[in-house]
């Protein structure tokens, strides 16, 4: 761990005291967009291929 | 499909060729294989070796396709669009985690003087995922210089999360959630890229030009590098890489590639097709997606944008690893996540050019578990099979000696070699031809760093086969990599690293050779271009990690310097010198002190 640069060390190096300069802003503007989750997994279990599987042997049967 | 994303005429036939010529190829070295194994009788062994070289000889013929169609006679030249007025709104974002915060901030400044010189407006924000306090603190301290400097107050953003959720991918998706809706583009760097205003407005501009075109990727050149490992790369990146990049260009159409920095997105786009969920289960193959790249250029195409790679965009750099271990450190997390794309091959609604690249990017590591099974089922081959046989008939006066089948055994290492070498040479070709070669310090130079890097990446080769191996192994095997941090300027290695970390790549070669020796001492000398590099593998890493002067392996960016290139040295120089002076002194832990400007 740095021990040297504490709390104080930084706040001394932020450009608050410079003219106009106001509140230092960190954060870029809010503005919220929707990230919309993908589907990547499919679903197929053993149970959907035993159901393939069924139907397929019950049409060759008819 | 999207009709916009169907591969035309020119990328249809480029696709066909490289089958074609990958198959024709495989198929010769498998039939080549099957007729010298077919001389004592065809086993189940050898119908192995047949196999395994098909594949293997396959994967190396597609490489050496993208090479040659992307050749420099075939390149078809576009004019670049110039920036329309009003600007889009554009955010060049840096996603940092335990990264250097001198070196870092210094590209920053570099960039942003740059970006402003090229007429570019956008604002810059820095995405810490930085999970050490102390590391932290530093961070922010350079990031106060970095608005005093630039003046970017309020352009200009530092945010950390204190979750790190999704590591990379997560944490521009994070930014997106939050400010997405404030830009129309972003371009998505590293904390190691560098990119002139140049190269940012071109980026821009083409996505003003069509309003399909999801990403944009650039060919980042690889700068910086010191030791004979790193400059053999950056060579090899700076002179191949652009022949190989249009192969893929060409190859890829509108579903290219995203490589995860040094491109531009539509926020719109990557918002609407790229919230990548968590894979169920643990990891190596469950859980986060590592390889989010390429899965995030798959899910662009598959929502109907087009991603297009485009190597001809100047002024776009990165810096490599510098040595053996750092890059097979790396190699080891692209594996772990190249391996979890084989979860993704069945993705519902994935173009089948996505599918594929998802089967190349599984290949690109598997290849080296099938080369090192087929050496060892060529082995056990040899050693099992029936003596022959001088007498076959009864009652025979004279011996048949039976056909050698050292002809097809050369053949097939002719082939194998011509086709790491062939590609090479071509560009070299071309390059001498173009007078491209000024770039690298002319013909001679240029043509001795060709050989040299043959030479190179030969003697390398089998230490690369087995960290390949042992990565493939790991992963199978349910062991986690994890993501570990980067390790940037780590630099010179002694030998006695090299043998802390190569010792049991040095035990598989004596291993093999010995067993080998005693067995079957007629296959020694075939052996011996993998084994003897093997034994070698602590004075390798080693050697390969000292520095290297320029005169052998030179790039055009070290002839003359980018002017965002040398910004940045000049920055850096100058902070170095102000940053040791400070009571807030980051040098703790940091990598600062092996940062030499070139």
């Amino acid at each position: 761990m740095d021990q040297r640069l504490n709390a104080k060390d930084f706040e001394d190096a932020l450009p608050c005291d410079a003219p106009d300069s106001g509140p230092l802003r960190w954060a870029p503007p809010e503005a919220p967009l929707a990230m919309q989750k993908q589907v990547l997994e499919t679903r197929t279990s053993w149970a959907d291929l035993a159901l393939v599987g069924r139907l397929f042997l019950s049409r060759r049967k008819a | 499909m999207h009709s916009h994303l169907s591969p035309d005429r020119p990328t249809r036939l480029c696709r066909l060729l490289a089958l074609s010529f990958s198959l024709i190829a495989a198929i010769t070295a498998s039939l080549l294989m099957a007729e010298a194994a077919a001389r004592d009788g065809f086993g189940a062994l050898d119908g192995a070796r047949a196999a395994l070289i098909f594949l293997t000889t396959a994967w190396l013929a597609w490489g050496a396709s993208l090479a040659l169609i992307g050749a420099p006679g075939l390149q078809r030249r576009r004019a670049q669009p110039d920036l329309r007025m009003p600007q889009p709104r554009t955010v060049i974002l840096i996603p940092i985690c335990n990264e250097d915060p001198l070196t870092t901030f210094a590209r920053i400044a570099a960039i942003d003087a740059s970006v402003a010189e090229a007429g570019v407006t956008a604002d810059i924000a820095v995405l810490s995922d930085t999970r050490d306090e102390a590391a932290a603190r530093r961070e922010r301290f350079a990031f106060a210089r970095l608005l005093r400097e630039t003046g970017g107050e309020g352009r200009i953003f530092y945010r950390r999360r204190t979750q790190n959720v999704g590591r990379k991918a997560g944490n521009i998706e994070d930014f997106f959630r939050r400010s997405g809706s404030a830009y129309d583009l972003a371009v998505i760097l590293d904390a190691d890229s560098l990119m002139s205003g140049e190269a940012i407005r071109t980026m821009i501009a083409r996505m003003q030009e069509d309003p399909k075109l999801g990403l944009l990727q650039t060919l980042p050149r690889i700068i910086g590098a010191r030791s004979l490992f790193g400059r053999a790369l950056q060579f090899a990146a700076g002179f191949h890489g652009p022949v190989f990049s249009r192969g893929l260009a060409r190859m890829q159409g509108a579903t290219g590639p995203f490589w995860g920095h040094n491109a531009i997105v539509r926020v719109r786009a990557f918002a609407g097709s790229c919230g990548l969920p968590e894979l169920s289960g643990k990891p190596p193959f469950g859980g986060h997606i590592l390889s989010h790249d390429y899965v995030e250029a798959a899910l662009l195409a598959r929502g109907g944008w087009k991603v297009e790679v485009d190597p001809s965009i100047a002024g776009s750099y990165e810096e490599g690893p510098d040595n053996v271990l750092s890059f097979a450190r790396r190699d080891r997390r692209w594996c772990q996540g190249n391996l979890q794309h084989s979860r993704l091959l069945l993705a519902p609604g994935l173009a089948s050019w996505s599918r594929f690249v998802f089967l190349q990017n599984i290949a690109a590591y598997v290849v080296s578990t099938l080369w090192a099974a087929f050496l060892v089922a060529s082995f056990v081959a040899t050693v099992t099979a029936p003596p022959p046989n001088y007498f076959p008939e009864a009652h025979q006066l004279y011996p048949v000696f039976p056909n050698t089948s050292t002809r097809e055994i050369t053949m097939l290492v002719f082939g194998v070699v011509g086709l790491l070498i062939i590609p090479k040479l071509t560009i070299l070709t071309g390059a001498i031809a173009s007078n491209r070669v000024q770039g690298f310090g002319g013909v001679i130079r240029a043509t001795s760093s060709v050989l040299a890097e043959i030479v190179l990446t030969t003697l390398l080769a089998p230490l690369m086969l087995l960290y390949h191996s042992r990565a493939v192994l790991q992963v199978l095997s349910g062991q986690d990599g994890g993501w570990p941090a980067n390790q940037r300027g780590e630099g010179l290695l002694g030998l006695a690293d090299g043998w802390r970390s190569g010792r049991w790549i040095v035990l598989v070669g004596a291993t093999a050779l010995t067993t080998v020796y005693w067995i079957a001492p007629d296959l020694l000398i075939w052996l011996l271009p993998v084994g003897l590099p093997m034994l070698a593998a602590p004075f390798l890493i080693a050697w390969t990690s000292r520095p290297l002067t320029h005169a052998l392996f030179r790039v055009p960016e070290e002839i003359a310097s980018p002017p965002v290139v040398a910004t940045y040295h000049e920055v850096c120089a100058r902070w170095e010198m102000t940053w040791k002076n400070s009571p807030a002194e980051p040098s703790a832990g940091m990598a600062v002190e092996h940062h030499v400007p070139a």
